[in-house]
This record gives C-alpha cells, structure tokens and sequence, in this order.
C-alpha cells in the first residue's frame, strides 16, 4: 500500500569519536585507532574487526564499544549495533557520541519515542550540537510530530542557513501538515542551495504530479532519477506522467524499473498491469494483476492490523497480532519493533486482554527473531526472559540450547535442551539440538539415535533429516539414504545448507556433476555464504585432480 | 429572475393509461394513444448568460416548499452500524402531472430508541406553486421498515412510476396505482430482499422491453452481534468499519414481463462476495446500446459490470481501470455518477470516497479503458478532507457542460474524542466545469445553501420549480432534509426533454438524447436510480448556454431505434414520443 510520502533526505549523520582517550590495554588503544584510520578511510569491515578486537582486549572499553555499535549501524546491522551502544553508554553514561547514534538507531527502528527522549536529553547538554538538533528534527518528523520538527528545523536553519537536507526535511513536513504552499517554498529553497539533491526535484516533481501539473511535474522528476536512479517513487510517479500522456510503453519501463527495485510496490503492480491491458498485452497483464492482487492482500492485512494499534494504542494483543503478521510477510525488522512495543504496554501487573500472556509471547518471539538475524545475546536474553515469566514452557528451553549451541557452549545447551525435553517429551527440535550436539562431540551413534528419535517424532523435521545425512555422510554409510533425506530436507525448507548436504552426498556417490549443479545452486540462493564457496572449491579441486 | 408560479390544471398534459397493479399477472398498455409527440410548454423567453460570471444562489426554501420531514436514524448510542448510511429521496412524477413529487426513505427506531412517534418514508405532492403537500397517508408508502434507497422506474409498463425501496430488513415494491395510491406488491413480484439493501436502480439490461432491478446489498450485520469498536481506553465508541463484516452480493432481478421478477443474480454474472456495495449507476459506458452497471463498494474493488448483450454481465473493473484509485488502492466508495462533462459523447465516471481520500473521476478513454483524471481536472485534493456520499453530473448553470455536485457529511459525530481530523457536518460541494478539461470548486460563491455544513447522504435533481434550472434535494442524516433552489441557473437557455417510449418500457429508462447547439452536442441517458440511494428525475435537462434553439435532438432508443428532432426554440420542456 502506498503510504503518505514522507521521503526523508539523509542528514543522520554517524557520530564517530574523533579523538583518542587513554584507556588501560594499549593494545585495545591500538587496534581501537587502527579501527578509527579503517572508519576514516571507509573500510568499515576492517573497522569491524578492530573495534571488535578492541572490546575483546578489554570489555570496559566505552568508545571502543561505541565505536563498535556506530560501525555496526553504518553496515546495516541493527541489532549489534544496538547492543553494543547500549553497552558503550552502559560503561559510560556520559557518553555523548554512544548516546546520539543510539537515538538515531531508535529513530530507524521506530522508537522515535525513545530516539526524542535521548535526543532531548543531549540538547540540554550541548544546545549547539547541529547534528543532534537534526537528529531530534528528524525524530520529532518520523513520529508524525510535525509542528515540533518544522519548528526544530527551522531552529537549525536559523544557525545554518545553506543546510539544504534540512530544508528538504522541513518542507516534506510542512508537507505532511498539509501546507502545500510552504512545501512548495522550501523545496525550491534547497533546490537553489543545492540542485543536486535528489529528494527536493522527486518529492517537488511529486507535489506538482498529484496537482495534475504534468509539464512543472515532468522535468523535476526526471532529474529526481537522473541524480538518484534508485529513487523508486519518483519514478513511479514519472511513470504515472507517461501514463497519462498515453506513452504506455515507457510507462511500462518506469514500473518495471521500481518493481526491479522495491519487488513489494503495490502502486507499480497496479500500473505496470493497467499499461500492459492498455499496450494488448493481457496474458502479461492478467499475471501481473494476480501479483497485485496477492501484494495488495498481505498490506490491506498489514494496514488493518495497523490500524486496530491505531485505534486501541495501549492494548498488547494487537501489537502483538501487529507483529505476528509483520513476521508472517516476513518483514522482521518492523516484527521486532511491534514485540518491543508488546514488552512496553503489556507490564507485568496487568491481566492480559484474554488471558493470555503476552510479555512472555513477545519475549519468545523476540528470541527466535534475534536468533534467525545472527542476534545470539538478544535472543539468549529474550529467552532468558521468557523463561524468567513462565519456566514451565518448553520452547523457550529449546530455543536457549540453539542459542548456546551456537555460541559453543555445548554443556549449557545440552541443559536448556534436555530441560525443554523433561517439560515436553515430544519436542522435535530439542531432540534434535541433543543430536547436533553429540554430532558436535564426535559421539556419531548417539547422534544418529537422536535424530532417529527426532524423526519418529516429526518425519517431515527437515533439520533431522539434514543432520542425519551429514552424519551419513561423515560415517560414509546409507549414502543413497543421505541423498534422499537432504532433497527430503530440501524439498520441505529450501535452505542452501541443505543443498550443501545434497552435493557433499552426491560427492560422497562420485556424482561429481550433480555435486557441482547443487552447491552451485546453493551459491546462487546464498553467494555470501563462505561455507558453500569452500565445498564448491573442495569439489571442484577434486574434479581436478581427478582429470589430472 | 422570474420565478414562475402555475396552475395546477395546467400540468395535467399526460394521458392516463389503465393499470393493475395488484394482480399477480399485469399486462401493460403501451403508450400508443400519444396524441402528442412534441409538446411545447412553458416557453422562457430568458436572457442568456456567459458560464463565467454567473451570480447563481442556492437557496434554503424547505419549509417555505412546506417539507417539515426529518430523518431519524434510530440512534441510541449503540452505534449500530446502520445508522452511519442515511437516507434516500427520489424526486419523480408519481401523479403524471408534469412536475417533480418528492419521495423520502426513513430510518426506524434501533434497540434502546426512545421517539414519540415512528418515523415513515414519506411521499410530497408538488402543487405547482413551489409547494408541497404530505400525501404518504393517502398513497400508502409510509414504510416503516429501516430504509436507505429508491428507485422508481415503470415496472410493469402501465404509464405510471413505482417506486422500489430498499431496507435493512425486507425491501419494498409499490406499484402505482394510477389514481394517487400505491400497492405493496413486495410479494407477488418477488423482489424482497432479504439482505441489507442500500442503493437500487432500474433497468432494461435484456432489452426485452419490461425494467429490470439490480439491488446493492451492503454486508453482513446483525444487531444482536454488534461489536464495540473504537478507543477502548478512553470509551470512545465508534461505529465500526467495513472491514469488520463479511460482504454480500448484489442482486439482479430479471423482469418477467408479467409482474414478477426473477432473481437472476448467478446465471447473469452478478454474483460476487467482495463487494460491500453502496452506490450504483447503470450507463452505457461503451456505446454499444446495453446498458452496463458501475459498483461503488465501501474499502473493496469497484465493480463494473460490462453487459455482454447475451444476458450476462462480466466484470471488467480492475481491466479497464475503475477499481482502484490511481495508486492501486480499494477506496471507501459511496456514491457514483455517469456523465459526459466533456461533452465528446461517452460516459465519464465519479465515485466519492470516505474522509482522507480524495473522490475519484475515471476519464473515458473512447477505447473501453478509463484514466482516473482526478489531480489534472482539479476535483481531488479539495474533498480531501470531505467524506463523500452523493454525487452527480448537473448542469447547475446551463452552460452546456456537466458540473459535479458532492454531498458530505461525517459518520463519527465525536471525530475529537477518537483523535480523528474532520467535523462531523461539512459543506457540499459543487465543481464547476471550466471547459478546459478542469473544474473550479465554486460552492462558497453560490450563496446560503451551498454553505450549510450538515451530516449530508443523498442528493436528488429535478426542477422542481420548473423555471428552467437544475434544484437540488438534499438528505441529511437524523436531521431534516434541505430543498435548495437554484435562483438563477436559467439566466443561460436550457432544454428540458421528456422522453416517451412506445415499443419499449414507457418511462424510456435506458434511452439516450443527443442534444446540438451550434458547436456543442450534449448527451444524457434516462437513468433510475444514481448516485447514493437516490433518483433524479426523469426528465433530461439540457443547459443551452447562449443558444438559442436546438439544431438536432437525435434520441436513441433503449431497443436500439434512433429518432431525430431539429430546430427546437429553447427555453422550454418537450416531449419527444417514441415513433
């Protein structure tokens, strides 16, 4: 569903500590100023590796976790970010810097509320800080607080005049408040400040394009996309234009293009079909509006499920129905907000809306969000969480031997999962966990036994299959079995780990070809994965070998 | 200005035909005996204005017309949901005099409604004088039932219209008697239906020669399962939104020629359970002589249903660019309207929509596809902050281009205490064609009428006053209706035309006239039944602009036969009977 535009220029600066302090492991220092030169230089995964070097040469190192948290946030990696600047400001609360990209991460997260409460805090502390002004402008904007991010805005402005993202900011506020006149104005201000900006020529191209003025719309839009080609609404709305002006063939360009970029943009399925029917193309067009029609289903679900949190704002339920369905359409970022947002209203004095307990239910389900983004500290503490509430539940058992199991402790994981087990006895996972772990110790027959239990429990547990092929595998035994138990697993869950199994079976068979097609494909769904890379090679160097 | 005032006698121009209206089987007379096939009446003589300046009022004069009617929606603080939807009105010459009469639909007490009295539809006799008279008793279509629409259109063939009611409960069919009275003939013709019932309309969609009906139903509600919605913390209730009930399908009853209907609503093509309809227009989108049914649905698809002149309908909404908003959206569609306003002769399409989202007007693109041209002819961002009901294409100052009328009025009458913009009463709106392809909302400059913010539903046309402009009668939710008159409108020549048809259904529902002055044709159809619960009248209106006659008046047939007239003086009301 198409939201009110609110196109946001990209004034969140990153706050990195300029300069050094004298901390008491050099060596932390050293790697915490290599890092620094990395984040100076934009190599920020080699920063990564510093900092994190850093923080392990000493724990107490503030700037160092700051520093950490800021890279992360540069990266894209939300969830580490937000631990280790919490940790930063944890050491140091004084910490300005941590506590700054900590508001801003709120504020990309959507807890503005939380981002204006910092940023409040740190304007009392240093009321010239442009960058923190900007922040809380920007804050005040993404909660819908327009009036007191048009007057935060201006107040920057009035000490920058030339800030030409600010001015682009502050007219996208005036126009969500309605004052198209002063959008309009401010637009053109930045513009004249700085013509290169992409936002003031698209969300200017836009106003001009909803009013119906085609020709001030047409030429402002396109340089929208000229500067910016990633720029999906401006295009889009560059293709309404085309639209109207019947050229439905480039029409068609433009939605394809946005569709290519934003995959779920309901709008461009919409007219990407309506310009196919147009140009004669039906059978195209009627498979398009089937696309639609499924996209427009999942957000029309989203937007009501919006809507009721809208209209019951303080009742956990529907924050917590909000984030079951976020996670449904696998949009697991704004998931992790609704679940955080169930853990603010649902305290635990009040009686839950029908009984049910929906602290521990968003604690879970925030431990298996964390757990599948790689998050093993929120997910171990969101389950510790869980457990704390209600211990007599024997998923969030489970769900803490996966998290320990892959931070290597294997005895705590052994607990967590035999403890799940003595409160549910048919609990395939932990089953399963139990044998990744014997498979982990080198006790293969136990962990074939396990496995075995686990699949007389659930014989479509794709895992057990899996993990019951590696074993296969690795014991050089049953190879057709492991063959059939990774497609099996594959077919049920189509994970490139799977695939890995497949090939290294096929391998195993000397079906050197089928070997090569399946970590290939492999590669394909997960090109980041290193581990795919090595068995590719692993293989390939065989086949070498062999033909030599 | 010259308001005219007429004797009654006067009027009396049609001829009376027999009629049975309470036997099961009532075979038609046609109209054979017209003596008359063009009547000249009521010859206006009126300087003709320039559309620019026009210095036209809207005029409150309901109590002056004597209409002392209220609407009683039955509220008791439960927040039933059929309270938000008003009422319609019909403005139709029940009694063949000549003039419009006036026909309200009422709601009725819901559980824990305390009233005096029980609220009826009501029916006013026009006395010629600017006046009406309450003739419900009389006639016998006080109904009781909770009502939202009408339609009238001539059923059975017998010179005479009936008028088809629908309800949250059983609909109701009168049939004009002929002699002022109306019979409930619900039953014999098999037209209750049981759902809820909004908009209806009328039409020959087989050609056959006898009115079809298609009935809008709303959704699923039952007033023992009525759930709280709103701001629970604060016990703010509202009434709930569409979403939280199941949708129903429409209902299109086949005429069978000898007083019954049948439900044809599966074999046709109609039937579909993800509409949760309020509006409906039948038109001719394509020209191709069948008459096709367009569905505004409340937060689903608009449907349009393309008669495929074998008796079945398919839907072709999504196709050719009338269900969505232009960004793909399923708006809240209330009321809808054909009209040429660009005078090229093919139907335009408009659908008002709920607060926060702008109306929506669909450009014809003379190729089977519409393009929604609501930002380039200026008529979206003003209704923006306006929730929409009735709609329609009048030609309010006679400059020969259709202007669009927008009734508006809020559902949620503690909008504040639910945290939503707005206000619960709001003006109406009245677009102004610019000739330009765009339109100017003029309705401050159009004088008191225009600028009463009531909780407005339906709005129903007719010159009523027949001076030769277009007034308008608005509903009003539990509050009374309002009669405004156009003072005015006739300073530019007009044309008003009644078509007369004598080897199709009588009233001509369906027929088209194409009206040419100097460079400019005009084109509207005889439609039962547009809008948002409402009927205008019969009678086609033709603003002349500066022209001062008619060069052509091409009339086509709802059986396909076309009919030509020349040179007509303006300024006066013709009736052009079939041949």
């Amino acid at each position: 569903m198409l939201k009110k535009k609110l196109w946001l220029a990209p004034i969140f600066c990153l706050i990195f500590v300029n300069s050094l302090e004298w901390v008491s492991a050099e060596t932390a220092e050293n790697l915490y100023s290599r890092g620094m030169a990395a984040v100076r230089s934009g190599k920020y995964e080699l920063a990564l590796q510093n900092f994190q070097q850093a923080v392990e040469r000493n724990g107490r190192f503030a700037k160092a976790h700051a520093a950490l948290g800021t890279v992360y946030l540069q990266l894209g990696n939300l969830s580490e970010a937000e631990i280790s600047l919490n940790r930063a400001v944890e050491i140091s609360p004084s910490l300005f810097q941590a506590k700054a990209n900590l508001a801003l991460l709120y504020t990309k997260t959507g807890r503005v509320g939380n981002a204006i409460d910092i940023y409040q805090h740190l304007i009392r502390q240093q009321p010239d800080s442009q960058k923190v002004r900007l922040g809380l402008a920007a804050a005040y904007q993404r909660s819908n607080r327009f009036v007191e991010a048009i007057q935060t805005y201006h107040e920057s402005l009035r000490r920058s005049p030339h800030l030409a993202e600010a001015m682009t900011n502050l007219a996208s506020c005036y126009e969500a408040s309605g004052d198209e006149e002063k959008a309009i104005h401010y637009y053109k201000a930045a513009l004249t400040l700085k013509p290169q900006l992409p936002m003031p020529n698209g969300n200017l191209g836009a106003i001009y394009q909803k009013a119906g003025e085609l020709e001030k719309a047409l030429p402002l839009l396109k340089e929208a996309v000229r500067l910016n080609p990633n720029f999906t609404e401006a295009r889009y709305r560059l293709g309404l234009i085309l639209m109207k002006k019947r050229d439905f063939q480039r029409a068609a360009i433009a939605y394809r293009h946005v569709i290519v970029q934003q995959p779920e943009h309901v709008a461009a399925h919409y007219n990407l079909a309506q310009t196919l029917f147009r140009l004669k193309e039906v059978k195209e067009g009627r498979r398009v509006m089937e696309t639609y029609r499924r996209l427009n289903a999942i957000a029309q679900e989203i937007e009501t499920r919006e809507r009721a949190t809208l209209t019951e704002p303080s009742n956990p339920q529907k924050q917590y129905q909000l984030g079951l369905t976020y996670e449904k359409y696998g949009k697991s970022d704004r998931a992790l907000g609704a679940y955080q947002r169930v853990l603010e209203l649902a305290t635990s004095e009040q009686k839950p809306h029908t009984g049910e307990n929906y602290r521990v239910a968003a604690n879970y389900k925030l431990g298996v969000l964390h757990f599948r983004r790689g998050n093993l500290q929120a997910a171990e503490n969101a389950y510790l969480q869980t457990i704390a509430l209600e211990p007599k539940q024997a998923p969030p058992h489970a769900g803490l031997g996966a998290v320990y199991y892959q931070q290597g402790q294997m005895d705590k994981a052994f607990k967590a999962y035999n403890d799940a087990l003595v409160l549910d006895t048919s609990l395939a996972i932990a089953q399963a966990g139990l044998a990744a772990i014997h498979h982990h110790r080198g006790e293969l027959d136990a962990a074939i036994q396990r496995y075995q239990s686990t699949l007389r429990l659930n014989d479509e547990a794709h895992y057990a299959l899996n993990g019951l092929a590696r074993l296969y595998i690795e014991k050089n035994v049953q190879i057709k079995t492991a063959i059939a138990f990774a497609e099996k697993a594959f077919r049920l869950a189509p994970a490139p780990q799977y695939l890995q199994t497949l090939a290294l079976a096929y391998f195993q068979a000397g079906a050197q070809q089928r070997a090569l097609n399946a970590i290939r494909t492999a590669i394909k769904i997960a090109p980041q994965n290193r581990s795919l890379h090595h068995t590719l090679a692993e293989i390939q160097k065989h086949e070498k070998t062999n033909s030599q | 200005m010259r308001r005219r005032t007429r004797n009654k006698q006067r009027r009396d121009f049609h001829i009376r035909f027999k009629h049975n209206c309470t036997s099961e089987k009532s075979f038609p007379i046609n109209l054979k005996n017209y003596s008359i096939s063009i009547a000249f009446l009521a010859l206006l003589p009126l300087a003709a204005h320039a559309s620019s300046d026009t210095g036209i009022k809207f005029v409150d004069v309901t109590q002056e017309a004597g209409i002392y009617w209220k609407h009683v929606d039955g509220r008791s603080g439960q927040k039933y949901f059929m309270e938000t939807l008003g009422s319609g009105a019909a403005f139709f010459d029940y009694d063949a005099d000549g003039d419009a009469d006036l026909y309200l639909v009422n709601g009725a007490p819901l559980p824990g409604y305390k009233a005096d009295e029980i609220p009826t539809n009501c029916l006013y006799q026009n006395q010629g004088d600017g006046t009406f008279i309450d003739v419900t008793q009389k006639a016998g279509v006080g109904d009781t039932g909770y009502g939202h629409g009408c339609a009238v259109g001539d059923y059975n063939n017998d010179g005479y219209l009936d008028i088809y009611v629908t309800n949250y409960g059983q609909n109701r069919l009168y049939c004009n008697n002929g002699d002022g009275t109306f019979s409930d003939v619900t039953a014999v013709t098999g037209v209750a239906e049981p759902k809820w019932s909004t908009s209806c309309a009328f039409a020959d969609y087989d050609r056959d020669g006898y009115l079809d009906l298609y009935v809008v139903n709303y959704i699923v509600f039952s007033i023992e399962q009525n759930p709280w919605c709103g701001l629970k913390e604060k016990g703010a209730r509202a009434y709930c939104e569409p979403d939280n009930f199941p949708a129903q399908s429409d209902t299109l009853f086949r005429n069978n020629g000898d007083g019954t209907f049948t439900d044809v609503t599966v074999p046709s093509g109609i039937h579909n359970l993800n509409g949760k309809g309020l509006g409906v227009v039948w038109g001719d989108y394509n020209n191709d002589g069948a008459p096709d049914i367009y569905i505004a649905n409340d937060s689903t698809e608009n449907f349009l249903y393309h008669n495929q002149g074998d008796g079945t309908f398919q839907e072709i909404g999504f196709m050719v660019g009338v269900a969505f908003s232009e960004n793909g959206i399923a708006e809240n569609g209330m009321g809808t309207a054909f009209g040429d306003w660009d005078n090229d002769g093919w139907l335009e399409l408009t659908v008002t929509n709920y607060a926060q989202q702008t109306n929506t007007l669909y450009q014809n693109d003379r190729d089977g596809f519409f393009t929604d041209v609501t930002a380039y002819t200026r008529t979206g961002t003003i209704t923006y902050p306006y929730l929409g009901w009735a709609t329609a294409f009048i030609d309010y100052d006679n400059d020969s281009y259709a202007d669009i009328f927008v009734a508006n009025g809020h559902l949620h009458e503690n909008l504040a205490e639910l945290g939503q913009e707005g206000t619960y009463g709001q003006r109406n709106l009245l677009f102004q064609n610019r000739h330009d392809g765009t339109f100017t909302e003029v309705s401050e400059s159009l004088g008191p009428g225009m600028k009463l913010a009531d909780v407005s539903r339906g709005a129903t046309f007719a010159d009523y006053d027949l001076d030769g402009d277009i007034d308008i009668f608005i509903t009003n939710s539990n509050t009374p209706p309002r009669l405004l008159r156009n003072d005015g409108g006739n300073r530019n020549n007009w044309l008003q035309i009644r078509l007369l048809a004598r080897n199709n259904a009588g009233d001509a529902i369906g027929a088209r006239a194409t009206v040419t002055t100097d460079n400019i044709t005009q084109m509207r159809e005889v439609r039962s039944g547009d809008g948002y619960l409402c009927q205008q009248e019969l009678k086609l209106h033709f603003g002349l602009g500066t022209a001062e006659q008619v060069d052509t008046i091409k009339v086509h047939w709802q059986n396909g036969t076309e009919q030509t007239v020349e040179n007509i003086p303006a300024n006066q009301v013709i009736i052009i009977e079939e041949k």
